[in-house]
C-alpha cells in the first residue's frame, strides 16, 4: 500500500538526516546528464542527507530523471519532490517507486502532487478539486498494490506535497507524510499539529547566500515571488497564514519574504533550518537561488553555481560529513 | 520530435547491428535489480547489440527498468519493447525517452505499443480503437517534443502488426518493432515500411533439439490464455494460418513458424531468414522453461543468459569479451 508503514517513517528519519537538497525541475532540465551527474557525486561527499528533483510537465520524466541521479551515487537518498499525478496513472506511479525502491535498497523516496493549473492545462488537462484528485489519484495507487503485491515491494517513503489542512490531513491518513513548499516556519509548525509526530515533514526551504538586504530580496522576487498572486496555490497559503492581499500583492512584502526566503550569511541560514526542525519538520531541503534568473531563464551552469553556494554553507549546517 | 530523421535510422542501424535480445515483463518483473544487472553486463560481453524489456502495468515501470539496464552496462542499446501508452500521458513518454536519450548518448531507443486490452484495462482505461488511440497519443509526443528541454532526438518504433499500424509506424515514427511473428510477417512488414525504416522483429528462442519437447515448451509459454483471439491472432489469421491452426495450443505449423526452436544452427538460420527478408535487427527471446512466461522465477534472467552465451558462437556477431 502507498501509505507508508510506521517502519518506513523511522527508516526514512534515520537516513535522512538533518538536510537536504531541492533543485527545480527547470534547474535540472537545463543541465546535462553528465553535469547532473558530478554535481550529485559533490554534494553527497558534502554530507548532505538527500537530493530532490520535481516534474514539470515539458521537462524530464521524473523516474528517467531520479534514477540518473541515483545510478551517480552510493548512498545518497534521492527523493522525488514530487512527481505530477496528472503524468501517469496511479498504477504506473506505484510501479515506478517499486522498481527503484528494489534497485536502490533505502535510498529512494516517492512524493507526489497535484501540481499547478496551469502547467495542467497546457496539455488540455482539467485542473479543479485538487484533493479530490489527489484522493482518486491515491485510490488507483492503494488498488494497485492490493491487487498486484509485487508493487507495494519493498515498501517505500512515499508522502504528499501539501499546503493546506485538507491536502495534509490526506497526507496524514493516506501516506508517510507531507513535502510542503515555500512556506514559513510557522506554516511547519501547523502541518506538524496536523500529521502529528509519526508522519515524515520534509519542507522546502529557499536560500540566498546574500548578506545585503536589498540584493537579497530582490533575488528572492525575481525567482520566487514576481508572478505570486492570492489566486496560487502558494498566495492561498499565505494568506490562510495570516498574511494579507497586501502582503502577497507585487512581489510580496518584505516581511513574508523575509518569512519564506531564508537569506543572509550562513549562520542566519543555519538558523532558519534550525527553526523548521525546531518547530517541527524532520528534514530540510534547501533550494540554493544563486542568480535573479534561475527559476525564469535556467542555465546548464545552475546546478554546479548551487552545488559551489551549498559547499560554501556546509560547515555552518549540521551535517554528517562523510 | 518523434518522427526522427533518417539521420537516426543510419546511426541506429550501424550501431545496432544484427541481434539483440528481448526478456519477457515477467522475466524482468521478478528478477531483482541485482540479478538483471548481472544478466545485462554478460549478454552485452556476449555480443548482442541490444537489450529490450517491455512494460506491462502490473510490472516494473518501463523508465525506471531500463535505466537500471543502461546502468548496468557500457555500450549496449537498450530498448524499451514496448512502453506502454497507457501506462503515462505522451508528454511523459516523450520526457522519459528524451531524458535517457540524453543521459546515455546513442544508447537508447524508445518502443511505444497500445499492447492489449487487459492491459488498458488494468490502467483504468477501455482499449478502444488502437489505432485512433495511437494517433492521438503521437500528438502528445510531438506538442511535448516542443519543449527545449525535450528537443534531445532518439530512434523511434512502434509496436505494430497489422498493416494500418505498421503504416503509422512508417509516417510518425522510425519504424517498427513486430512481436510473435513468423518470417513472412517480415516481408510484408518490410514492404509497407519503405526501405528507411528501422524494422525490429522480436524472435521467440527455444534452444532444444527435440521437436516434442521444444514445441511442449513454445505452447506452453506462447499459446497460452486468449493467445487465438489476441492481436497475435488476428495477425495469424492475416497472415493466412486458419482457425484449425489457432485452436487448442496452435498447430505444429504455426508454432515452427512463430517459435525458432532447434540447435544453435537451426536457431541461426531463422534469425538470417529475418534478416534476408528485410529485418534490420532481430531481438531473440530465450524460452527457457515451460514457465518462464507463466510462472516466471527470480533466476530466470540468469538463465536466459546462459542460453544467449551459448548460442551467441552461432551467431552473426562479435563478442567484446
Amino acid at each position: 500500500m502507498p501509505a507508508s508503514t510506521a517502519s518506513t517513517v523511522q527508516g526514512a528519519r534515520r537516513r535522512l538526516g538533518q538536510v537536504g537538497v531541492w533543485l527545480a525541475p527547470t534547474t535540472l532540465a537545463a543541465t546535462p546528464a553528465t553535469a547532473q551527474r558530478q554535481a550529485a557525486a559533490r554534494l553527497e561527499a558534502l554530507g548532505l542527507g538527500s537530493l530532490w528533483g520535481g516534474e514539470r510537465i515539458g521537462s524530464r520524466e521524473t523516474f528517467a530523471q531520479h534514477t540518473i541521479l541515483l545510478a551517480a551515487t552510493e548512498s545518497l537518498v534521492i527523493g522525488i519532490g514530487v512527481a505530477n499525478m496528472w503524468m501517469r496513472r496511479g498504477i504506473a506511479v506505484q510501479a515506478g517507486a517499486a522498481t527503484l525502491a528494489e534497485a536502490y535498497p533505502n535510498r529512494f523516496m516517492l512524493g507526489v502532487g497535484v501540481s499547478h493549473d496551469h502547467q495542467v492545462e497546457r496539455i488540455g488537462l482539467k485542473w479543479e478539486r485538487p484533493v479530490q484528485q489527489m484522493r482518486e489519484y491515491l485510490d488507483e495507487m492503494d488498488a494497485a498494490a492490493l491487487k498486484f503485491p509485487e508493487l507495494a515491494q519493498p515498501a517505500f517513503p512515499f508522502i504528499l506535497a501539501a499546503l493546506g489542512p485538507k491536502m495534509l490531513e490526506l497526507a496524514r491518513n493516506r501516506a508517510g507524510g507531507a513535502l510542503t513548499f515555500l512556506s514559513p516556519v510557522k506554516h511547519t509548525a501547523a502541518a506538524r499539529k496536523l500529521l502529528g509526530p509519526d508522519k515524515l515533514l520534509i519542507v522546502h526551504q529557499a536560500v540566498v547566500l546574500e548578506p545585503d538586504p536589498a540584493q537579497a530580496r530582490a533575488l528572492a522576487r525575481e525567482n520566487l515571488t514576481s508572478g505570486q498572486t492570492a489566486s496560487t496555490v502558494y498566495g492561498k497559503n499565505f494568506l490562510r497564514l495570516g498574511y494579507t492581499d497586501h502582503d502577497v500583492a507585487d512581489g510580496c512584502s518584505n516581511r513574508l519574504i523575509d518569512d519564506i526566503v531564508a537569506w543572509g550569511d550562513e549562520p542566519a541560514i543555519a538558523r532558519r533550518i534550525q527553526g523548521h526542525l525546531d518547530a517541527g519538520a524532520d528534514h530540510v531541503l534547501l533550494h540554493p537561488i544563486t542568480s535573479d534568473r534561475l527559476m525564469v531563464q535556467p542555465d546548464p551552469h545552475d546546478v554546479s553555481a548551487a552545488v559551489t553556494q551549498l559547499e560554501r554553507l556546509a560547515p555552518a549546517l549540521p551535517l554528517t560529513t562523510s | 520530435m518523434p518522427t526522427s530523421t533518417s539521420t537516426t535510422v543510419q546511426r541506429t542501424r550501424e550501431h545496432l547491428g544484427q541481434v539483440g535480445v528481448w526478456l519477457g515483463p515477467p522475466t524482468l518483473g521478478i528478477a531483482p535489480a541485482a540479478a538483471q544487472r548481472s544478466a545485462a553486463a554478460r549478454i552485452e560481453a556476449a555480443g548482442y547489440g541490444s537489450l529490450w524489456g517491455g512494460e506491462a502495468i502490473n510490472a516494473k515501470e518501463a523508465f525506471a527498468q531500463h535505466s537500471i539496464l543502461l546502468a548496468a552496462t557500457e555500450s549496449l542499446i537498450v530498448g524499451t519493447g514496448i512502453a506502454n501508452l497507457w501506462a503515462r500521458h505522451g508528454s511523459a513518454m516523450q520526457g522519459g525517452a528524451a531524458a535517457l536519450a540524453e543521459a546515455y548518448p546513442g544508447r537508447f531507443i524508445l518502443g511505444v505499443g497500445v499492447s492489449h486490452p487487459h492491459q488498458a484495462a488494468r490502467a483504468g482505461y477501455e482499449y478502444g480503437r488502437p489505432l485512433q488511440r495511437m494517433n492521438e497519443y503521437l500528438d502528445q509526443m510531438e506538442a511535448a517534443a516542443k519543449s527545449p528541454f525535450l528537443a534531445e532526438p532518439f530512434p523511434f518504433v512502434l509496436a505494430a502488426l497489422g498493416p494500418k499500424m505498421l503504416e503509422v509506424a512508417r509516417d510518425r515514427a522510425d519504424g517498427a518493432h513486430p512481436f510473435l511473428s513468423p518470417v513472412e510477417h517480415t516481408a510484408r512488414a518490410r514492404q509497407i515500411l519503405g526501405p528507411d525504416k528501422l524494422l525490429i522483429p522480436h524472435q521467440a528462442v527455444v534452444l532444444e533439439p527435440d521437436p516434442a519437447q521444444a514445441r511442449a515448451t513454445a505452447r506452453a509459454n506462447l499459446a497460452v490464455g486468449q493467445a487465438a483471439t489476441s492481436v497475435y491472432g488476428q495477425n495469424f489469421k492475416r497472415l493466412g494460418y486458419t482457425d484449425e491452426d489457432l485452436s487448442d495450443g496452435f498447430s505444429d505449423r504455426l508454432i515452427d513458424a512463430i517459435v525458432a526452436w532447434g540447435d544453435e544452427a537451426a536457431i541461426a538460420r531463422r534469425i538470417q531468414e529475418h534478416l534476408d527478408a528485410g529485418a534490420d535487427h532481430v531481438l531473440v527471446h530465450p524460452i527457457t522453461s515451460d514457465h518462464v512466461m507463466t510462472r516466471p522465477a527470480p533466476q530466470d534472467v540468469s538463465t536466459a543468459a546462459d542460453h544467449l552465451e551459448r548460442l551467441a558462437p552461432a551467431l552473426p556477431i562479435s563478442s567484446a569479451a
